[in-house]
């Protein structure tokens, strides 16, 4: 993300929630029939009473789902139609993991219908043009709102409250073409809720990944050089964290590249040792039974001369391929 | 993908070089296309932008920076700029006559040629169709001629979606369909690197390799490279804090310094990917598909001959978008197909996916007479034997599996009817596995005196090279199109 799209995105975050979120509780209102004046604001996202000047980030994180999770209870025990949460913070344990992961959904609002169901929001700067949100925006916003809504659900089964009070409709809300003015959209994320629980249950245990790690791996770059001396020059701590990692095999494919900071040095080694995935999952699937790019090349040249015996499946796959373009190469020649 | 196409990548990342895919260009180039460049900043789409359109390899006609597209006055005026630049290299293609047809007598327009547009990437296309088509729509106080341009984008962005057009061309789609580069499919939406694999001159693998690293550092796309946006950030800055005018326009060249540059570059890579698709001529079908392209632009200039732009809905209704949906799938089909039977090395790799199989012709019987299924009378059905190497996989064990005939000229249909093992030959490689196939020719075989020859080596493929119409829905809201029962949030 450019840093321009950061600081948009947190320029009309502040929009939204400015005036105690009036622009959110009218959003609210519009879309969930209820009329959300005067609107209750709760702030988790403001400095935390508890918290200390020497407060970690961790910590806070901590300080701020504790009083998530209290005035959630007190939200849905009392039942105030028209109350706004404001940043808060949600955990989520996975499994085989001690501590938990910490979720920060933009906004939860409670809305009074006859059960006063909380529903979450989310804020995205990306616009809605001509009426259309950006469907790429629009997917990711789905996507962690289920996430949400299924730590919000876990909290509430906690609490003692019935699961069932977080609806599964969410609000998107984006600003209106090149403008400040925020609109909304009301997205269902049950599907994506399902398929988030089913994922949840056959993930793999983090400690049974673990006991998979070679023996004294590590990936604290502070443990990897303390090994050196402390004058080791730069190009040798280098070669040494890389050696280091190196003792992962790397399961790199190209999209790696959108999302992963590491891409680059899988990338490079793909790229120097040939490696079939570097070209995509397709040609790794139709090269399977190929050592590298190069083999498949070697072979590809040589399919003219007298082929060796006792080839694979997979390179008889690659001879007739090459024999195939061999052929047609030879007939553009000769119409040529 | 199959197993030619990753061979193919394959050799071209073992090479450092791009491998041709095809032997005949498959999109027609008009004389004069406009290039069109555009970025925006990755994630942001009213930060800087800037627009680079001409016909002139050297001149572009036009570039239009817009340093703060949230400023409606700014976003307007530049926009406008490139309306009228759009709108004047369309106008020329806008006039028509109306034709009668002679069989049905209904009326239609054509026009004597079509406009190209040609763009870097196809994420390009799209974004130009976002800021310049949908970001005009009904919005007041523009001239007229952004609206115009509104609607021409927007017809365009819908042709956008059809196989095998070349009204709105993305270089690096055009490029990557005829040369095989040895990188992934992602990035060979980068045109940098998608020429440097094609044009680097650099004697050693290494070398061409470096180039492609360094190539693929540029961002000639729809979108800038993020790490590069700090600096533009606070020009942007500098620009909307400056309180009088020619601090602004200091402010504002300095982001046109930054964005302009990489965009010029883009225009002429774009020229320069014209340039290598020009070397190869061009296939007898991609005339045909240029004349779609025609009728639709023909039907697209006669609603624009009006005093106000055509206007287009946001969402189809369902029986719209069942017959788009069809037409789509008939475009993509064609597009599939009519390459295969024009050129020879994609029709190779049609025959590693197992589309069409190859072998000799081992007899001929062109006296043979039957009653065909939907007929009464005797007629000439010839047979083939064909020796292939391997058990081909069309028509593989069941009889009449619908194929034809790969010959230039009028299409040739047939079926296959026995596949049997054949006898090997001291010729056979270790691994083959020879098989005989009986084809019967169906049609398009002159009464018999259109057939191969005994000893000539035939192709057949499954992929019907006959451009057909799409099917019309017949009832008002097919089912996948009835929306969901709304749930209650």
């Amino acid at each position: 993300m450019s840093p321009l799209a950061l600081v948009r995105g947190r320029q009309f975050e502040r929009t939204v929630l400015a005036d105690d979120a009036r622009v959110l509780g009218k959003l609210v209102g519009e879309h969930f029939g209820v009329s959300a004046h005067p609107l209750r604001v709760l702030d988790i996202g403001a400095p935390v009473a508890s918290a200390t000047a020497e407060s970690t980030p961790l910590e806070l994180l901590r300080l701020r789902a504790a009083d998530t999770r209290r005035e959630v209870d007190a939200l849905l025990r009392v039942a105030v139609p028209s109350s706004v949460v404001v940043h808060p913070v949600l955990t989520m344990t996975m499994p085989g993991s001690r501590s938990p992961v910490f979720l920060e959904p933009d906004a939860l609002a409670l809305v009074a219908d006859e059960d006063g169901r909380l529903v979450c929001v989310e804020v995205k700067s990306r616009p809605t043009i001509d009426g259309v949100a950006d469907p790429a925006t629009a997917g990711a916003a789905a996507r962690q709102v289920a996430v949400y809504v299924h730590a919000l659900r876990d909290l509430l089964a906690d609490l003692g409250h019935d699961p069932a009070r977080v609806s599964t409709g969410a609000l998107l809300i984006t600003p209106w073409n090149a403008t400040n003015i925020a609109v909304g959209h009301v997205f269902d994320v049950g599907k994506r809720l399902g398929s988030l629980a089913r994922q949840l249950a056959r993930v793999a245990r983090i400690d049974g990944i673990l006991d998979l790690l070679p023996d004294g791996f590590t990936l604290d770059f502070d443990a990897i050089v303390q090994t050196l001396s402390p004058d080791a020059p730069e190009p040798v701590r280098a070669a040494t964290v890389a050696a280091h990692i190196r003792r992962l095999p790397a399961n790199y494919v190209p999209g790696c590249r959108s999302h992963c900071q590491m891409s680059e040095f899988c990338h490079h080694d793909a790229i120097s040792t040939g490696d079939p995935a570097l070209l995509g999952t397709g040609v790794r699937d139709h090269l399977a039974g190929m050592a590298d790019l190069h083999a498949a090349a070697r072979l590809a040249r040589n399919a003219s001369a007298a082929p060796p015996d006792g080839l694979t499946d997979d390179e008889q796959a690659v001879l007739y391929a090459a024999l195939a373009d061999q052929a047609a190469r030879a007939a553009v020649q000769d119409t040529a | 993908m199959n197993t030619l196409a990753a061979l193919r990548r394959a050799i071209a990342f073992d090479d450092g070089r791009a491998v041709p895919r095809a032997s005949l260009r498959h999109y027609h180039l008009t004389d004069a296309p406009l290039v069109v460049c555009l970025c925006t900043v990755a994630g942001e789409p009213f930060a800087p932008w800037c627009l680079v359109f001409g016909t002139d390899p050297d001149h572009p006609t036009g570039s239009v920076v817009i340093a703060e597209p949230r400023d409606r006055t700014q976003r307007y005026r530049g926009l406008a700029a490139f309306a009228e630049g759009l709108c004047d290299y369309l106008s020329g293609h806008l006039a028509y006559d109306m034709v009668r047809n002679p069989l049905s007598g209904v009326e239609h327009p054509v026009t004597a040629g079509a406009p190209q547009i040609v763009v870097p990437t196809a994420s390009v296309a799209e974004a130009l169709i976002r800021v310049a088509g949908v970001g005009l729509r009904k919005v007041k106080g523009v001239p007229p001629v952004s609206h115009w341009c509104n609607a021409h984008l927007t017809w365009l962005g819908q042709r956008l979606e059809t196989d095998g057009q070349a009204l709105i061309l993305p270089a690096a789609t055009a490029l990557t369909f005829h040369w095989a580069t040895g990188q992934g499919v992602m990035e060979d939406a980068n045109l940098p690197s998608v020429l440097e694999w094609l044009t680097s001159t650099k004697p050693t693998r290494d070398g061409r390799l470096a180039d492609i690293a360094a190539a693929e550092q540029q961002a000639w796309g729809d979108q800038r490279d993020p790490a590069r946006d700090h600096g533009l950030m606070l020009r942007v800055d500098r620009h909307n804090k400056a309180d009088n005018a020619a601090d602004r326009e200091e402010a504002r060249q300095a982001i046109a310094d930054e964005v302009l540059p990489p965009m010029l570059a883009a225009y002429r890579g774009c020229f320069q990917a014209l340039d290598l698709l020009r070397t190869l001529p061009e296939a007898p079908t991609a005339a045909e598909r240029w004349t779609a392209d025609k009728r639709a632009w023909a039907q697209h200039a006669k609603r624009c001959d009006a005093p106000t732009p055509p206007l287009f809905t946001v969402r189809d209704r369902p029986s719209q978008a069942v017959s788009n949906a069809a037409a789509l799938e008939t475009a993509r089909a064609r597009f599939t197909a009519q390459p295969v039977h024009d050129d020879p090395l994609i029709l190779a790799e049609a025959i590693s996916a197992g589309d069409a199989f190859t072998g000799e012709v081992l007899a001929t019987d062109t006296t043979n007479m039957e009653i065909k299924p939907e007929g009464s009378r005797r007629t000439k059905v010839p047979l083939l034997t064909i020796r292939c190497r391997l058990r081909p996989a069309s028509g593989d064990g069941h009889d009449h599996a619908q194929v034809w005939w790969v010959v230039s000229g009028r299409p040739v249909s047939g079926e296959t009817r026995h596949v049997t093992p054949a006898a090997r030959r001291d010729t056979d490689l270790p691994y083959d596995e020879p098989h005989t196939v009986l084809i019967a020719l169906l049609s398009g075989h002159d009464h018999g005196r259109r057939t191969p020859a005994v000893g000539t080596t035939v192709t057949f493929t499954r992929l019907d090279p006959r451009p057909s119409n799409a099917i019309r829905p017949v009832i008002a809201t097919p089912w996948p199109f009835i929306p969901d029962t709304p749930t209650s949030p």
